[in-house]
C-alpha cells in the first residue's frame, strides 16, 4: 500500500541530519539507504522478495564500506 | 492515488449484466448507487471485492457462496461469472512521490465457471467452481491493452491489500468491527485491536517500519557476532613478530649468500686468470720449440748455404785455374787469333755447314736448287766436284771455328762479370744465414734464459694458485650450498606465515568491515526507530484530532471552531463526548479506537448505537486516509443505515468531502431530505439506480415495470428522487418531488 512516503521520508530524513554528524556520516547516503531498506521491506510484504535479509544486508554493506562514495565521509 | 474508472459485472448472482463507471472528478468525487433493500448493493459490492480479491473477497464459507445467476441451476455445462475493474493510478511510490504526470489505467478480469457437482452430504452446494482466471492488463501509451508483467496479485496487494478490504470496501456492519461489532455480532476486544491496529499501521506505514527495523537490528547483530569470531590483535601480533624475525634471518642469509656468491665469482674469475696464465706459459714453452726448431732449420740451411758457396768457389775455381792462367799467358795471342777468325766466321767461311746437307740432296740426285741431277751427270759431277773441294776445307773450318770459339771463350771468360755476380749472390746468401742464424741463437738464448726462469718459478707458482683457488671454490660451494638450503627453508617459511597471516588479516579486515556494518546497521536501527516513533505518535495524535473532528462533524454537525470549546462541544455531543486512538500500554503498535462520554468515561462498544459506531468506524477510516495521504476509492455499503436525519446528512457530507473517491451504496430513504439530495447534487460525479426485478408489484413488491422477466437486478442512472421505466416505483411519478429521468432509461 502505497501510503504515507512522504511523511515517512521526513522523518527519516530528520533522523538521519541529527545523527550523521555525530558519526561522520553523509546524511543523504543514509536518507537514501533507509528509504530503500524501507522500500523493499514493503515491496517484501507485498510480494516475497527471494534473499530480501541477504539484500538488505548487502545494501547495508555496500554503503558502510563504500568509503569516501558512500555514507562514511 | 487510486480511482476506479468501470466496473463491469456478468452472470454474477441477481446481475445479469451491469456497468458502472464511478465518478473520476475530483471535484464531484462522490458516486451514489441508490438501492431499496434486497436489490442487490451487498451482491454488487461483494462482486467488487470478488473482482479484487477472488475468493478471499468472498465472505463466510467461499465454497458455499454461490456467484452464479440466481436463476440458474446448476448444470454440466456450466455457467461463466465475470467481474471486470478498469482502474488508474498515477503510480507514486516512496521513490517518486510525485506519481507519473499520466496515470496509468489497469483492467482486471476475473473469470470463473460454475458447474453442477453432486453434493456428498447433507449441506453441500450442488455447484463448484472451477477455471477461475484473473487476468491484469494495462494501457499503453497508445491506448491499446497488453497483459502486464506484475500479475494480478502482486499489483492488488501493491494498490489495496487484501487484508484491508473491508477498510476500503466496506459494508457498514463489518465496518462497525473497527469499534467492537454492533449488539448482534459482538467481536472480541483483542480482534478489534487486531484489525484496527492493522490498518492503521499498513496505512502509516508502520508495518514496514517495524519490519525494515526488526531486519535490520538481526543484520546489526549478525555483523556483531561475525566480528566478534574475527581474530584478536595478540595473535596477529605474534604472527607479524614471528614473521619479521624470520624475514630478518632471511635477509642474513640471502646476504651471506651473496657475499659468498660474489666471491665465488672472484675466485672463478681468479681461476680463470690463473688458468690462462697457466695456459699461456704452457703456450710460451710450445713457441721455444718452435724458435727451436726454426733455429735448428736454419743452421742446416746455413750449412747447405755454406755448402753450395764453397762447392761454387770449388768448381769456379777448378773451371778457371786453367783459363785464367792461359788466358794471363796468351791474352794478346788469343785476341789477334779471336779478331782474325770473326771476320770469317760472320761471312760464312767457317763453317761450312751445309755441306753434309748438299752432299746428301747429291745422293738422292737432287740439287740445292732443285734441278733434278740424275739425267745431268755433267752438273752432277761439277756440282760433286765441289763438294769434294769443300770437304778438304771444312776440317780445316772446323778448327778454326774451335780456335774461335775458344778464342772467345777465353775473351768472356777474361771479363767473368757473371761469375762474379753469381760469387756475390752466394756469398750474400751466406752472410744472410749467418746472420739470421746469429739472430736466432740470441733468440734462442733469452728464451732458454726466460723459461728456464719461467718453468722453475712461475708455472709452478700458477699452478698452486689454481689449486689453492680451486680448493677455495670447493669451500664455498658448500658454505653457498649450505645457506641457499637455509634461505629456501626460511623463504619457504616466510611464505607460510605471510599466508597465514593474510588469512589472519583478511579476517581482521572483515572484523573491522563487521564492526563497521554493525555500526551503520545500528545508526540505521536508530533512525528507523525514531523515525518510527515519531510517525506513530505524532500520526496517531494527528489520527486521534481528525477522528475526533470527523466525529463531531458527523454526529452533531460540531464545526471545528466548536471542537475547541469543551463547553459548547459537551453540549453539542450529548453521547459521546471524545473519540479517538489510543496506543495500548505494554503493547508497542497495537492500538485502539475509543470514545469518552461527557463524563470522560470510556464508553464500551455495547453502550453505544449503531449509527454512532458507524460514523466512529467511518470517522477512523476517512481520518486514517486523510493522516496517511491514502487516495483509494471507499465502497461502502448501508454506511447511513439507522441514522438519524442530521447525523445522516453529515455524514453524507463529511464522507463526499473527505475521501478520495467515495461509492457509497445506499437506499432510497438514505437520501430522503432535501439536504442530501442536495449534498449528492454538490458532489455526486455519478449516480446509478438499482431495481430487482422480483421486486415487481407483481411479486408483492412495488417496482412498476417489468423490464427483465429474470430474476436480475437492473441498473438505471437515476440519481436521488429520479425515476425511469426501469427503476419507477409505485407512487414515483405522483410525488411532486420526483421527476422522470429521460437519461435513466435504456442502461441496463
Amino acid at each position: 500500500m502505497v501510503s504515507n512516503f512522504e511523511r515517512i521520508f521526513d522523518e527519516i530524513k530528520r533522523e538521519a541530519n541529527l545523527i550523521a554528524p555525530k558519526y561522520g556520516l553523509d546524511p543523504d547516503a543514509l536518507v537514501e539507504l533507509v528509504m530503500n531498506i524501507v522500500d523493499s521491506e514493503d515491496q517484501h510484504r507485498i510480494k516475497s522478495v527471494a534473499r530480501i535479509h541477504q539484500k538488505v544486508k548487502g545494501m547495508v554493506q555496500d554503503v558502510a564500506l563504500s568509503g569516501s562514495d558512500g555514507v562514511r565521509n | 492515488m487510486l480511482l476506479i474508472r468501470r466496473i463491469e459485472i456478468e452472470n454474477f448472482a441477481c446481475f445479469d449484466r451491469i456497468e458502472i463507471e464511478p465518478s473520476t472528478d475530483a471535484n464531484h468525487p462522490l458516486t451514489v448507487i441508490r438501492a431499496e433493500n434486497g436489490s442487490g448493493k451487498t451482491t454488487l459490492l461483494r462482486a467488487i471485492r470478488w473482482g479484487m480479491y477472488g475468493e478471499d473477497g468472498l465472505p463466510g464459507n467461499p465454497s458455499r457462496f454461490s456467484l452464479h445467476p440466481a436463476d440458474w441451476h446448476p448444470d454440466a455445462q456450466g455457467i461463466r461469472s465475470k467481474v471486470a475493474i478498469i482502474f488508474e493510478t498515477d503510480g507514486s511510490s516512496r521513490d517518486e512521490p510525485e506519481g507519473n504526470p499520466n496515470n496509468t489505467a489497469y483492467e482486471l478480469i476475473r473469470t470463473v465457471t460454475t458447474v453442477a457437482q453432486k453434493p456428498t452430504r447433507q449441506g453441500m452446494p450442488d455447484f463448484r467452481r472451477i477455471n477461475e482466471h484473473a487476468q491484469l492488463m494495462v494501457q499503453t501509451s497508445s491506448g491499446s491493452w497488453e497483459p502486464h508483467e506484475a500479475g494480478v496479485a502482486s499489483v492488488v496487494a501493491q494498490l489495496l491489500p487484501g487484508d484491508l478490504r473491508d477498510f476500503f470496501v466496506m459494508d457498514a456492519d463489518e465496518a462497525t468491527d473497527f469499534v467492537g461489532g454492533s449488539e448482534n455480532k459482538v467481536v472480541k476486544r483483542q480482534d478489534v485491536i487486531r484489525k484496527t491496529s492493522f490498518a492503521l499501521r499498513a496505512l502509516l506505514g508502520l508495518d514496514v517500519f517495524e519490519d525494515a527495523t526488526a531486519r535490520v537490528r538481526r543484520i546489526a547483530e549478525e555483523f556483531g557476532r561475525a566480528a566478534t569470531k574475527a581474530v584478536g590483535d595478540n595473535e596477529l601480533n605474534r604472527q607479524q613478530t614471528e614473521l619479521d624475525r624470520l624475514r630478518k634471518d632471511l635477509l642474513e642469509v640471502e646476504a651471506l649468500a651473496d657475499k659468498e656468491r660474489r666471491e665465488k665469482t672472484e675466485i672463478e674469475g681468479d681461476l680463470e686468470r690463473a688458468r690462462d696464465k697457466l695456459e699461456a706459459l704452457v703456450g710460451s714453452i710450445g713457441a721455444h720449440d718452435v724458435l727451436k726448431q726454426r733455429l735448428k732449420e736454419n743452421r742446416e740451411r746455413r750449412e747447405v748455404a755454406r755448402q753450395r758457396r764453397l762447392d761454387a768457389f770449388g768448381r769456379l775455381s777448378r773451371q778457371l785455374s786453367g783459363i785464367d792462367l792461359l788466358a794471363s799467358l796468351a791474352v794478346e795471342e788469343i785476341s789477334t787469333v779471336r779478331d782474325s777468325l770473326q771476320p770469317l766466321y760472320d761471312d760464312g767461311s767457317i763453317p761450312s755447314r751445309h755441306l753434309a746437307f748438299v752432299r746428301g740432296l747429291i745422293e738422292r740426285g737432287v740439287c740445292v736448287c732443285g734441278q733434278d741431277l740424275s739425267g745431268q751427270s755433267e752438273y752432277k759431277r761439277h756440282v760433286q766436284h765441289l763438294l769434294d773441294k769443300s770437304l778438304g776445307k771444312e776440317d780445316v773450318a772446323n778448327y778454326l771455328a774451335e780456335v774461335l770459339d775458344a778464342a772467345n771463350r777465353l775473351h768472356q771468360f777474361h771479363g767473368s762479370a757473371s761469375w762474379e755476380r753469381r760469387c756475390q749472390q752466394l756469398e750474400r746468401e751466406i752472410a744472410d744465414l749467418d746472420q739470421e742464424i746469429e739472430e736466432l741463437d740470441t733468440a734462442k738464448r733469452e728464451m732458454d734464459d726466460q723459461l728456464d726462469e719461467v718453468k722453475a718459478v712461475e708455472v709452478q707458482v700458477t699452478r698452486d694458485k689454481i689449486a689453492m683457488l680451486e680448493t677455495q671454490k670447493e669451500t664455498i660451494d658448500r658454505t653457498l650450498g649450505a645457506n641457499e638450503d637455509t634461505r629456501d627453508r626460511l623463504r619457504r617459511q616466510v611464505n607460510e606465515l605471510e599466508g597465514r597471516i593474510r588469512v589472519q588479516v583478511r579476517r581482521q579486515r572483515e572484523a573491522h568491515d563487521h564492526q563497521a556494518c554493525q555500526q551503520t546497521s545500528t545508526i540505521l536501527v536508530n533512525i528507523l526507530e525514531q523515525a518510527y516513533a515519531t510517525i506513530r505518535d505524532e500520526q496517531v495524535s494527528e489520527l486521534d484530532t481528525e477522528m475526533n473532528r470527523l466525529f463531531a462533524r458527523m454526529a452533531a454537525n460540531v464545526s471545528d471552531e466548536d471542537i475547541e470549546d469543551a463547553d459548547r462541544r459537551k453540549a453539542t455531543l450529548s453521547m459521546i463526548d471524545q473519540v479517538g486512538l489510543q496506543p495500548l500500554l505494554g503493547n508497542v503498535g497495537e492500538f485502539e479506537i475509543f470514545a469518552l462520554n461527557s463524563r470522560g468515561r470510556s464508553m464500551p462498544p455495547t453502550e453505544i448505537n449503531g449509527a454512532s459506531r458507524r460514523i466512529l468506524a467511518l470517522s477512523f477510516v476517512l481520518a486514517l486516509c486523510k493522516v496517511s495521504q491514502t487516495y483509494a476509492p471507499l465502497v461502502a455499503d448501508s454506511l447511513l443505515n439507522f441514522m438519524s436525519g442530521s447525523v445522516r446528512t453529515n455524514t453524507l457530507r463529511v464522507t463526499a468531502e473527505t475521501a478520495s473517491q467515495p461509492i457509497l451504496l445506499l437506499t432510497g430513504s438514505d437520501l430522503e431530505s432535501q439536504s442530501e439530495v442536495d449534498l449528492v447534487t454538490r458532489f455526486a460525479g455519478a449516480t446509478y439506480t438499482l431495481t430487482g426485478q422480483w421486486q415487481h408489484t407483481d411479486h408483492g413488491g412495488d417496482v412498476v415495470n417489468m423490464t427483465d422477466e429474470r430474476r436480475v437486478a437492473l441498473i438505471c442512472a437515476c440519481g436521488p428522487r429520479q425515476f425511469c421505466s426501469v427503476c419507477e416505483r409505485v407512487g414515483q411519478a405522483a410525488n411532486s418531488g420526483w421527476q422522470r429521468n429521460p437519461t435513466g432509461e435504456g442502461i441496463q
